[in-house]
């Protein structure tokens, strides 16, 4: 029986009060989850309850531009993503019909023998979308990943995964802190956001990392100046920023300058010129499709000696279904499936897949029962998964139980997003959890690449 | 002289003639040597055009008037090296006598006046216009500052401007008053969940805040939090239809039950907990050494610390005399040759606007200041945004360069046609550049820099054709002005 | 007659305020000449959760150019109807944290502005605009 719509959405306005004051007594406004970190630096509100210090000690730069230094690609999916639609249980098809009362997939395709379907918009693409690439053994998915006692507000949830914290205040991203341990001090490439804002998930307390859409909107411009006189220009930039000067306030200004200049050095030789485009991708990627010219510039940079470790990625497709689920999830999806398919093939032609692990995840799941609208409301226990030619394969996470839903008759969690952050960081980046996710081992771990 | 001390130098004229002789020699011989130094001085100071009084330059000007506001102008700098340190705080710490006005014109954008209220964006360039033509540029910098320390974000734009003029009229007057006012203002108890905090479900976010950020910082124990919580029950928000809500005071919803808060007993309400904690010992410091931090780049000294406190305590805990106090201070004037402090966003916009007689013409400042972390009325937390050096990185420093592109295009520096020939030598290029962007204060390596830019931007001419390649003169100017205004050492003051 | 489309672009926001502003002009036709003199005035709007506020109760007979920020979690959208319920112009569904003008011409009367997505006009996202002569 389908509930009243939005019920969701009533559930934030209602979230216990104890977590709802928790949350907003943080300081942390309802907003921080859709804005992008200040500028690229974002730093520490300084609080001793954080057990991040505010400068780090950035390690050398030659670990962090090694040739052959592993990638790790954040993908993400705005709005919460329906878990039972992406990978209907059909298995158990008849409960699965029940809860979403005609708005439920009709034939969806088999995944194998994993006794799950999968929604048929992921099976669009190269060489079968996203269920091709599980079928070659590329995709690990992860259902019912979220955290206990779930925050249904998109800015909370989404804040949380973004800093691996379950906390109240500002703190840098995960994969920021990450860079803070292990990046360099002078290469902002090393943490790339495709998009003119900086992703949450990359904010660092000090080691630098760069903004970009495109290589072409990087340099030091000055309008109506080109050629010998730009070159002119950008020196006498160089020459200005290089000057020795002391304080806090003078370096900090000073070394932006170099590095600003730095990004527009290193990238220039991949900016457009005369209609000819260095970057382009040796395979087709979805035409008009903003994740996908985004990916292919991913997949194009990594692939040149910049320096990338980590990249971070915005889809652009709707996911937060609380009306017209079917055929909003279906033309998401189908973005999603066309692009990382193409991704993947990228990668794979430019010979650097072996060096990249991509992570796909959403703020959290849906309701198992539909709404009035033909849709669904925040829930609990998502969907997640990783992708390359090094991700575990299979279902890596148990399905959560269509009939033993949680107290608020969500799904129930069957793993903790913080683990997955953990065995990533320790499984394919090489480095010690605890530094970067307060009490990892607490979460125990899970083989998520070979 | 009194009388006592005409006794007493005619007794020393009787005592001893010799001994008085030599005085007297003594005497004739220090006011020669001050003759001479006083000569000497008026040579130096006719050679540096206006410096005014002894120890009050157009350095001491500039520092001031950025750290007090947004920058001056040439014309600024050198009248009021002039009038002295104490006329120029008198006027910089109390504004022009009648009140702030602005100056100039209302901007047009896109062909209409702003509204601020309707048209997004519009109260970002309506406020950043204030600060650009205001005759009292303190006022708004401490809007800005109150702004920050008192950061509310993402309410409806008819409340964020009624506490903007809030923040405004008690800048720098009463804290207490001010804190009073901050405290019934809608967009902040809609914001912290003040409004609809009953004595039967107290919220404790407005009292955490307001101990933690707004007034002491430590001191302050999570028993008082709920205390002082329950004491600030009974506001409810009364909404109307045009986005605007009156706060109002129901009796019935508030706890007027005993409280325990800071070590003291009592049926508290809510000016009982902003009393309690504007008496509390540590909100003098606190907020003494943020309002410090916000003017000076180096930490103040303990006994600077002290001694800004009592004057704080001593004027009744106005603001005025305070902010008066540490822009007298010595330590803001260090250094006067290498500016150390970080410009925020807002200043640097407004600043090169400002100084450079340019006005709001463009929409381009409100993503300019998005780009750069600064979104006035979007602070990113409860807890404002973080300052100094966390401004700079390399997106934002980008986003710093592009500005001269608009300012050189747009706003007074403009290169008109014919007033760059491509024959003016290396030097005097650069000299016309810096004067047309309010002769910017930059280090000798920086100009050094521009110069040798200047002196090389035609190699690539055939000198026969250098006289008629006026348009690379003109672009030289666009390129010099542009880079005085973005370089590293304009994002300092 | 129609009027032009008025393009407004803007880049993704970063530190404050997200969105992309899209300009969804809908334009009823109706007579030019009178339509020249008439202003067009702007009108801010508000939206979250469930509330949907004007900050001008009334404006003069004219163009209005609504410009709606959505500062709720879930999408929301702008319906301008007439007092009988007559659908005039709308937008899209707006995301959260983004915005969207919709620009039409009003003759004086009353006027009825809701959020018509599921139950969010009865949950209270709903407000009246008066057209003055």
């Amino acid at each position: 029986m389908p509930r009243s719509v939005h019920k969701g959405c009533d559930d934030f306005r209602q979230t216990s009060a104890a977590t709802r004051d928790r949350w907003l007594s943080s300081g942390l406004t309802r907003r921080q989850a859709l804005m992008g970190a200040l500028g690229g630096g974002l730093t520490i509100w300084a609080n001793q309850a954080m057990p991040f210090g505010r400068i780090f000690e950035a390690a050398q730069a030659s670990a962090a531009e090694a040739p052959g230094a592993r990638v790790l690609l954040s993908v993400f999916l705005p709005g919460g993503c329906d878990l039972l639609d992406t990978l209907p249980p059909i298995g158990a098809y008849g409960q699965y019909a029940d809860l979403r009362g005609g708005m439920e997939l009709q034939a969806p395709p088999a995944l194998g023998t994993t006794g799950l379907g999968i929604h048929p918009s992921l099976a669009e693409g190269l060489n079968g979308g996203v269920k091709g690439l599980f079928e070659a053994g590329k995709i690990g998915f992860m259902p019912g990943i979220d955290y206990a006692n779930p925050d249904l507000s998109h800015f909370h949830s989404r804040h949380f995964w973004e800093t691996g914290l379950v906390t109240e205040r500002a703190a840098p991203g995960w994969l920021g802190r990450w860079l803070d341990h292990h990046g360099s001090r002078d290469n902002p490439l090393q943490g790339l956001s495709l998009s003119s804002t900086l992703s949450p998930v990359l904010a660092t307390a000090s080691a630098p990392v760069a903004a970009l859409e495109s290589p072409n909107d990087v340099g030091l411009d000055i309008w109506g100046i080109g050629g010998q006189q730009e070159r002119q220009m950008r020196a006498a930039w160089a020459r200005m920023s290089d000057a020795r000067v002391h304080g806090d306030g003078p370096e900090a200004v000073h070394t932006a300058a170099r590095l600003a200049k730095s990004v527009g050095d290193r990238l220039a030789p991949y900016a457009e010129h005369d209609d000819v485009d260095p970057l382009a991708p040796p395979v087709a990627y979805p035409e008009d499709d903003d994740l996908g010219r985004r990916l292919s510039r991913v997949a194009a940079l990594v692939a040149q000696p910049l320096g990338v470790r980590l990249a971070s990625v915005d889809a652009n497709g709707e996911f937060d279904t609380h009306d017209n689920q079917p055929t909003e999830l279906a033309d998401s999806l189908r973005s999603v499936s066309q692009s990382l398919a193409a991704f993947q093939a990228d990668l794979e032609a430019r010979g650097v897949a072996d060096r990249v692990l991509t992570l796909v995840w959403s703020e959290f799941g849906r309701r198992p029962e539909g709404n009035e609208s033909s849709g669904t409301d925040h829930g609990a226990g998502g969907i997640a998964w990783v992708q390359g030619t090094h991700a575990a394969s299979g279902i890596l996470t148990e399905y959560p139980s269509l009939t033993a839903l949680d107290r608020d008759d969500n799904l129930k969690v069957t793993v903790d997003f913080r683990k997955v952050y953990a065995s990533l960081i320790e499984g394919w980046l090489g480095t010690d959890a605890n530094e970067v996710i307060p009490n990892a081992n607490a979460y125990g771990r899970l083989a998520l690449t070979r | 002289m009194s009388a006592v001390g005409v006794a007493e130098a005619a007794q020393a004229v009787v005592a001893d003639e010799p001994v008085a002789e030599a005085a007297r020699r003594r005497r004739r011989a220090r006011r020669a040597a001050r003759r001479r130094h006083g000569r000497r001085q008026a040579h130096r100071r006719a050679r540096q055009p206006s410096a005014g009084s002894a120890g009050w330059t157009e350095a001491h000007v500039r520092r001031l008037f950025w750290r007090a506001g947004f920058g001056a102008t040439p014309v600024e700098a050198r009248r009021w090296a002039k009038r002295g340190k104490t006329a120029t705080l008198d006027f910089v710490v109390n504004g022009p006598p009648g009140g702030a006005q602005l100056r100039g014109l209302e901007p047009r954008v896109d062909g209409r006046t702003l509204d601020p209220l309707n048209e997004w964006g519009d109260n970002v360039l309506w406020w950043l216009d204030r600060m650009v033509r205001t005759t009292y540029p303190l006022q708004e910098k401490m809007t800005l500052f109150w702004h920050d320390h008192f950061a509310t974000s993402d309410q409806d734009t008819p409340m964020m401007l009624a506490q903007n003029r809030m923040l405004r009229r008690r800048a720098l007057g009463s804290f207490r008053d001010l804190l009073g006012d901050v405290t019934r203002d809608p967009a902040m108890q809609l914001f912290l969940s003040l409004a609809g905090s009953t004595k039967d479900a107290p919220n404790e976010n407005f009292a955490r805040e307001l101990m933690e950020l707004f007034t002491l910082g430590t001191g302050y124990s999570e028993r008082d939090v709920r205390e002082a919580a329950r004491a600030l029950t009974g506001f409810i928000a009364d909404w109307h239809d045009n986005g605007t809500v009156t706060i109002q005071y129901e009796a019935d919803e508030h706890d007027d039950g005993v409280k325990t808060l800071l070590g003291r007993r009592g049926p508290f309400g809510v000016d009982d907990v902003l009393d309690l904690v504007v008496a509390h010992p540590k909100h003098a410091p606190f907020l003494v050494e943020k309002l410090w931090s916000f003017f000076v780049a180096t930490p103040p000294s303990r006994e600077t610390v002290r001694a800004l406190v009592a004057t704080y305590r001593a004027n009744d805990l106005r603001i005025k005399p305070l902010v008066r106090a540490i822009l007298e201070h010595p330590q803001l004037y260090r250094k006067l040759d290498a500016p150390d402090l970080v410009k925020c966003p807002v200043v640097y916009v407004a600043g090169a606007l400002r100084t450079t007689g340019s006005h709001i013409v463009q929409g381009y400042p409100t993503w300019l200041l998005e780009t750069m972390g600064q979104y006035p009325f979007y602070p990113p937390s409860v807890a404002g945004w973080d300052w100094g050096p966390a401004w700079m990185s390399s997106n934002s420093m980008r986003q710093r360069f592009t500005l001269g592109n608009y300012v050189v295009n747009y706003g007074r520096p403009r290169v008109r046609r014919g007033s760059a020939p491509a024959t003016l030598t290396a030097q005097e290029a650069y000299e016309l550049a810096w004067r047309a962007v309010a002769e910017p204060q930059v280090s000798p390596a920086t100009r050094a820099a521009l110069v040798h830019l200047a002196a090389h931007f035609f190699d690539d001419l055939d000198p026969d054709w250098r006289d008629k390649a006026d348009w690379r003169g003109e672009a030289l100017q666009a390129t010099l002005r542009h880079l005085l205004l973005v370089c590293p050492d304009s994002q300092l003051h | 007659m129609t009027e032009a489309m008025v393009v407004w672009r803007r880049t993704v926001l970063a530190g404050g305020v997200l969105g992309a502003l899209l300009l969804a002009a809908l334009v009823a036709a109706g007579p030019a000449d009178a339509r020249r003199q008439l202003p067009t005035t702007s009108v801010g709007v508000g939206a979250r959760e469930y509330r949907l506020a004007a900050y001008r109760t009334s404006v003069p007979r004219g163009t209005v150019r609504f410009n709606l920020a959505n500062y709720g979690e879930d999408g929301h959208d702008l319906v301008v109807r007439t007092l009988g319920g007559h659908e005039l112009a709308r937008t899209g569904e707006v995301r959260a944290g983004r915005r969207v003008t919709l620009q039409l011409p009003l003759a004086p009367g009353t006027y009825r502005l809701i959020c018509d997505l599921a139950d969010h006009e009865a949950r209270g996202m709903r407000t009246t605009l008066k057209v003055t002569r």
